[in-house]
């Protein structure tokens, strides 16, 4: 795994984050590959014998499961003006850290795991944290990484926010 | 405190006094005399499948065990240890055959028997009644269809006396074809700060908030079911049913097959038109036909939509504060490509991240914090949509308004006036009189 690579895609990872920060929501869709999958399935409390069902299956009940064509939806919901849950915007912070890359299963792609801590703050004093992990696929393709697919494990059980109204 | 709910609220002139969403006292009377005496849901039999499977969830804010015993029998109980008060079980689900508590090793098998005391001969003395030390049972438990409800009232009427006419409509999320409904993995759950009746106020009445609250859910592709006049549009024909006092639901009425098939969103229009000759044998020509359902809410916190099919709990966390537990239930025969296409479609409208429910959630919030406000609390909540104009329906059990109608609002206060008030089951009526 060479240095150059592991800067590409970090940047690649920094560039996406400050692109949600900075609300341009249909660049950060572009930066999906037509076919790309988009996960975050829920969490739960298990004993540890039953560790391998903390967290949720494919197929169960997902706070996202998402092709490119639903998060264009979503953009373009939010540029009706009458997306009351960001009307006014949430205030965003994406913090990406713990990147890891990999080869993936072709010469074009890379398996990439990351951490983030996303911050996020609304209205007056609504503050949340949203925490967890992002497995990805990223492709090349024309030159460029794209996300072919995003599986969002998020480390909470229970969210202690009103409502997922941002991108992860 | 001596609690005046009469004083709170006036059903009978659609008026609610907006304290009753923040004062903590009225909170902790809502607990005694509401989630410790009402029939609360729990869970589906289809989440607890086999022996020994269970699950942890809340009546009010009682942390409670729902599990089946060995011998495949559902019990109810609080997941309190009788020692010192600790839960036993700290797991969403699972399977055991007991339950040790983590602080003195006290051990309870899962009827809630308590099996094992360390020292109980040597430094209890053999003194300990551990017979009379179990897990605390629920009164009564009972099941509609595969839903579970408990209460911890041994005088409540049964849950078909407490369901009442409902049923009649429930059938329709839960036993429209053969083999039921199936609840499937994962739960959505969140937590809000916002009063539980706010959520309820919505689902058991609101389709008056549709085309405002969501209006860029439609505008961005993600609609409602496969009218052409769009969901919540106020040209429709339809009923707010009051079934049974605090119960309610609100449906559309299709006066053709073909108007009724419209309903439908496109990618579930197959499979829905496939059933509908099930549907007439089981349930006959007006529920299959001349109704397709949209909300529907049973008293105190259960609520539901009948097409997407988001099922949900809202337990009180506090005067200010509810946690919302969602699910999604599904005929248990459809096809696994059609479940799919369903379980999406309700995913990507309900849940925390769903393109509705995330804009209902600042409506209900700042609305109950209003229940903070001095000034605020000399006006009324208005809930004085169609009052006076409802009636008997000859085919459909239950007082109707129309479509667009605050009935099941007015009827959710005054079951929670009588309850809160201190009356008896006795003294209560349960039924829907005559206008």
């Amino acid at each position: 795994m060479s240095h150059d690579l592991w800067h590409e895609i970090y940047h690649f990872l920094t560039h996406e984050a400050r692109l949600l920060d900075q609300r341009r929501f249909e660049e950060w869709v572009e930066l999906f590959t037509d076919d790309a999958f988009y996960w975050a399935p829920p969490r739960s409390n298990r004993l540890s014998k039953d560790e391998a069902q903390e967290v949720g299956a494919l197929g169960d009940l997902a706070y996202l499961e998402e092709d490119k064509e639903s998060l264009r939806g979503r953009v373009k919901k939010l540029r009706t003006g009458m997306a009351w849950a960001e009307e006014p915007r949430s205030r965003t912070r994406h913090i990406i850290a713990n990147v890891e890359v990999h080869p993936g299963n072709s010469e074009s792609e890379v398996e990439v795991s990351s951490d983030f801590i996303v911050y996020r703050s609304r209205l007056e004093t609504d503050q949340d944290f949203f925490v967890g992990t992002r497995e990805d696929i990223l492709r090349k393709v024309d030159g460029h990484w794209k996300i072919a697919k995003r599986t969002i494990i998020l480390d909470h059980a229970v969210l202690t926010a009103k409502n997922l109204s941002i991108f992860l | 405190m001596t609690l005046h709910a009469k004083d709170l609220v006036a059903p009978e002139k659609g008026q609610v006094n907006r304290r009753i969403y923040a004062d903590p006292d009225i909170y902790h009377e809502e607990l005694e005399r509401i989630f410790a005496r009402c029939w609360i849901y729990l869970g589906h039999e289809s989440q607890i499948p086999n022996p020994k499977d269970f699950m942890t969830t809340y009546m009010g804010e009682e942390p409670t065990i729902l599990l089946r015993d060995r011998e495949g029998q559902i019990r109810a109980l609080l997941n309190m240890c009788r020692h010192r008060g600790n839960r036993v079980c700290m797991a969403d689900r699972g399977s055991t055959e007991q339950f040790t508590c983590s602080y003195h090793g006290w051990t309870y098998d899962i009827s809630g028997k308590l099996i094992s005391v360390p020292g109980l001969k040597e430094i209890y003395f053999g003194e300990l009644e551990t017979d009379r030390s179990g897990l605390v049972e629920v009164a009564q438990l009972d099941t509609y269809k595969g839903m579970i409800f408990a209460t911890w009232d041994p005088q409540a009427p049964p849950l078909l006396e407490y369901l009442g006419h409902m049923t009649w409509y429930l059938d329709l999320l839960v036993d429209r074809v053969e083999g039921g409904v199936e609840v499937i993995g994962g739960v959505h759950r969140w937590v809000i700060n916002c009063n539980w009746k706010l959520a309820v106020d919505n689902f058991i009445a609101d389709m008056y908030h549709a085309s405002t609250t969501h209006i860029s859910a439609f505008m961005a592709g993600f609609g409602g079911g496969g009218s052409r006049r769009g969901y919540g549009s106020l040209g429709w024909t339809g009923y707010q049913i009051n079934p049974a006092r605090g119960h309610g639901l609100g449906t559309r009425w299709c006066n053709t097959d073909e108007e009724r098939l419209e309903t439908v969103s496109p990618e579930l229009a197959e499979y829905e038109r496939s059933i509908l000759p099930e549907m007439e044998r089981r349930l006959g020509t007006v529920r299959a036909y001349r109704l397709s359902p949209v909300h529907g809410s049973l008293f105190p916190n259960l609520s539901w939509l009948f097409g997407t099919r988001t099922f949900r709990v809202w337990h009180p966390r506090g005067p200010e504060k509810t946690e919302i537990w969602a699910w999604f239930i599904v005929d248990k025969k459809a096809p696994p490509e059609v479940k799919r296409a369903w379980r999406l479609h309700c995913m990507r409208r309900f849940g925390p991240a769903g393109t509705w429910e995330q804009d209902d959630m600042d409506n209900w919030i700042k609305s109950s914090a209003s229940g903070r406000s001095g000034i605020g609390q000399r006006y009324p909540v208005n809930f004085q949509m169609g009052l006076g104009h409802e009636r008997l329906h000859e085919q459909l059990p239950g007082l109707v308004g129309d479509l667009q109608n605050e009935i099941n609002n007015r009827s959710f206060y005054s079951f929670w006036s009588d309850l809160l008030s201190g009356k008896s089951w006795a003294e209560i009526d349960l039924k829907i009189s005559a206008p």
